[in-house]
């Protein structure tokens, strides 16, 4: 087996990227918002494609076709339910329905998160390989019912527990061809290093936040590794305290300059610092990585997740 | 065959490109792994209608089917990338391709003019719209609950409230609105209307003025407002204002903060110097159709105007609405064709008036 170091970069330019958010929020605009997949799948293709491990750059394969159909369930999913919560809440049931509202959501998310994970990983490839999410929606479910009552019981001092469970089981199930992906952070340590983090940055009036943040990195990235039988490739944060100071400083000083205009840049700039400070080494032969995840259309759950605003979540 | 490209293959059976040849034609694309083309060799042949193009900087990407597991990768600036576009029937998506291949500067202006067309839209489809769903009686219903939670707190004077609904029975005020007068024991000199048909008059008012058509104005006026909706048009069109900003922020409890804060808001409400005008004059066409002089509107201007500085208070009435000096002249104007016009006393005012006081 052969010791090898790998590189990550990320390319793209603030420029390209400002204009691409310029033609989309043109063209979404202009058709009430009905091209919104299509924005996203420009988007994602530039993000994609700027993005190179080992000199060869991932590749988004999903459309704007395939998102739209999801974007239209999801839309009727939701007004449906919220339809349902309105009428309730009109006919003097406001409790019921937000009760029925939050029970709801409590099963919707956990299956929209699956659908997300299902339909973004099998669309990204790298290097001819498909990525794949291998969870199970009714673990994950079950998981999100769980953190979400043990949670609310504990006034949220279990949510640090929840997040590392959640995190933990999303990203051990996922797969890029025959390597796997496994993440051991625990709630415990993840709950500490967040009290650390709380309680320091107001003793010292903040500035311990960027610290605070550069663990939160670390700690994310430090217990990711990726697998493949008896090869493993491990993934380092580099990143210090005052790189991550600057980056937020310079972030902030750009956003309030340029009145937000600047944002692209920002975004762009953040990405290029986040991969450049991750060191990436190992015995994984890259080149003999194989084909063995499926392909998967259905973008159902990744609107869902963009209707409710949550982003791609880790 | 001097059409013959050199190109990378993904197999889709194994990580890394592998050097292929490719050439194509009316039928589809061919490929043969290697760097020299072998007439015996194995040629995997794809037909176009199977393929599909992504273009992503300077990268062509055409995957050569459905589930997009094979694909070639070339850059976009090769001579056969445009000609092969054309074969698979790359559209370009017209319409965002030219957007694509415009400047960043004329694309800024263009979401500029956009944006500001979408906001104008939406604070007049918005307000218009409001203004044809909620019926009076809806309004009404709202305003009484407005009512009741702004009237926690004060002291009503009942016995004038008694006698104020009287002189304003005995006024042709509204035939929508059912106009009702509360009297709140204050001593700012301060009046306001809710929408639905709700005027709350403060006892300061009440004092301060000096004749029984000077108090029918003053009902005139904030009558004027109920009847013209002008409380709902000022929340519908903030509520326009949050919609659009809750839309750009992504946050949609906005809206109803914004409703909310203008409920509040009611008892100082600032309305523009064109809603006053218009409340002034519609005050003043009821005075005429109750057959007071629109003079008095002008009267109860100036009274109210030499009492507001002795009110230490900032919320007085005259402070609430601006530009007073302005509205006397259009008051007066208005007046003209009325100056030799007389006006019967009505002794049922009169009489309520001096038991008011």
């Amino acid at each position: 087996m052969e010791y090898n170091k790998y590189s990550l970069v990320f390319k793209g330019s603030g420029f390209e990227y400002f204009k691409i958010q310029l033609v989309n929020i043109i063209l979404t605009t202009i058709t009430l918002g009905l091209y919104y997949p299509w924005a996203k799948a420009r988007t994602l293709h530039f993000f994609y494609a700027n993005t190179v491990f080992n000199e060869q750059p991932f590749v988004f394969t999903g459309t704007g076709e395939q998102m739209f159909k999801g974007f239209i369930k999801a839309f009727l999913i939701l007004v449906t339910v919220y339809g349902l919560v309105i009428y309730l809440t009109l006919n003097e049931q406001e409790l019921v329905g937000l009760a029925l509202l939050y029970i709801i959501l409590l099963f919707i998310i956990p299956l929209a998160i699956h659908g997300s994970y299902r339909y973004r990983f099998a669309k990204t490839i790298w290097s001819g390989i498909r990525f794949g999410y291998m969870g199970d929606k009714w673990e994950l479910l079950m998981l999100c019912i769980k953190g979400t009552f043990l949670t609310i019981v504990t006034i949220g001092i279990y949510g640090a527990w929840f997040a590392m469970n959640l995190r933990r089981y999303l990203l051990c199930n996922i797969k890029v061809g025959d390597a796997r992906f496994s993440y051991k952070g625990v709630g415990g340590e993840y709950f500490w290093l967040n009290v650390k983090g709380y309680l320091l940055s107001i003793f010292t009036f903040g500035i311990y936040f960027f610290w605070w943040q550069k663990d939160l990195f670390a700690y994310f990235i430090n217990n990711l590794r990726l697998t493949k039988g008896d090869q493993t490739m491990l993934l380092k944060s580099k990143a210090t305290g005052g790189d991550f100071l600057a980056l937020i400083m310079v972030n902030l000083l750009l956003f309030v300059f340029t009145l937000g205009l600047a944002t692209p840049w920002i975004v762009v700039r953040s990405m290029r610092f986040l991969f450049s400070n991750i060191v990436l080494d190992g015995t994984i032969a890259f080149d003999e990585l194989r084909q063995t995840q499926e392909n998967f259309d259905d973008a159902t759950g990744e609107d869902i997740t963009d209707f409710l605003d949550f982003g791609f979540i880790i | 065959m001097d059409n013959i490209q050199q190109v990378d293959f993904f197999d889709g059976l194994q990580a890394g490109p592998k050097h292929a040849l490719m050439y194509f034609n009316a039928a589809g694309i061919s490929i043969q792994l290697g760097a020299y083309w072998d007439k015996e060799a194995t040629v995997l042949f794809f037909p176009y209608k199977q393929c599909n193009i992504q273009e992503t900087g300077n990268k062509l990407i055409v995957f050569l089917n459905k589930n997009a597991t094979n694909y070639i990768s070339f850059s976009a600036d090769a001579n056969f990338a445009i000609d092969l576009k054309q074969k698979i029937n790359h559209k370009d998506q017209s319409f965002a391709a030219t957007l694509l291949s415009m400047n960043v500067f004329s694309l800024f202006i263009l979401v500029v003019i956009l944006l500001a067309g979408v906001y104008w839209g939406i604070s007049t489809i918005v307000p218009w719209a409001g203004l044809k769903l909620i019926k009076p009686s809806t309004e009404t219903e709202l305003g009484e609950k407005m009512y009741q939670s702004m009237m926690q707190g004060e002291t009503i004077d009942h016995q004038r409230t008694k006698l104020l609904q009287e002189f304003a029975k005995s006024m042709n005020l509204s035939n929508t609105y059912p106009i009702k007068l509360t009297v709140v024991k204050n001593r700012e000199v301060n009046a306001y209307a809710i929408p639905g048909g709700n005027i709350v008059v403060y006892s300061g008012i009440l004092k301060a003025m000096k004749s029984p058509d000077e108090l029918a104005a003053l009902l005139g006026h904030e009558t004027a407002h109920i009847n013209d909706r002008h409380s709902l048009r000022s929340i519908l069109r903030s509520a326009a204002t949050g919609l659009i900003v809750s839309v750009v922020l992504n946050d949609i409890s906005g809206i109803f903060s914004i409703v909310v804060e203008n409920a509040e808001g009611l008892r100082t409400m600032h309305f523009s110097r064109g809603i006053e005008k218009s409340a002034d004059e519609e005050g003043m066409k009821l005075l005429i159709k109750n057959n007071i002089h629109p003079l008095a509107m002008k009267k109860l201007m100036q009274r109210l105007k030499e009492n507001s500085p002795e009110i230490p208070e900032v919320l007085s009435f005259m402070q609430s609405h601006p530009a007073t000096d302005e509205r006397i002249k259009h008051a007066t104007e208005f007046a003209v064709p009325y100056k030799n016009s007389s006006f019967a006393p009505n002794p049922v005012l009169d009489s309520i008036w001096s038991a008011l006081k």
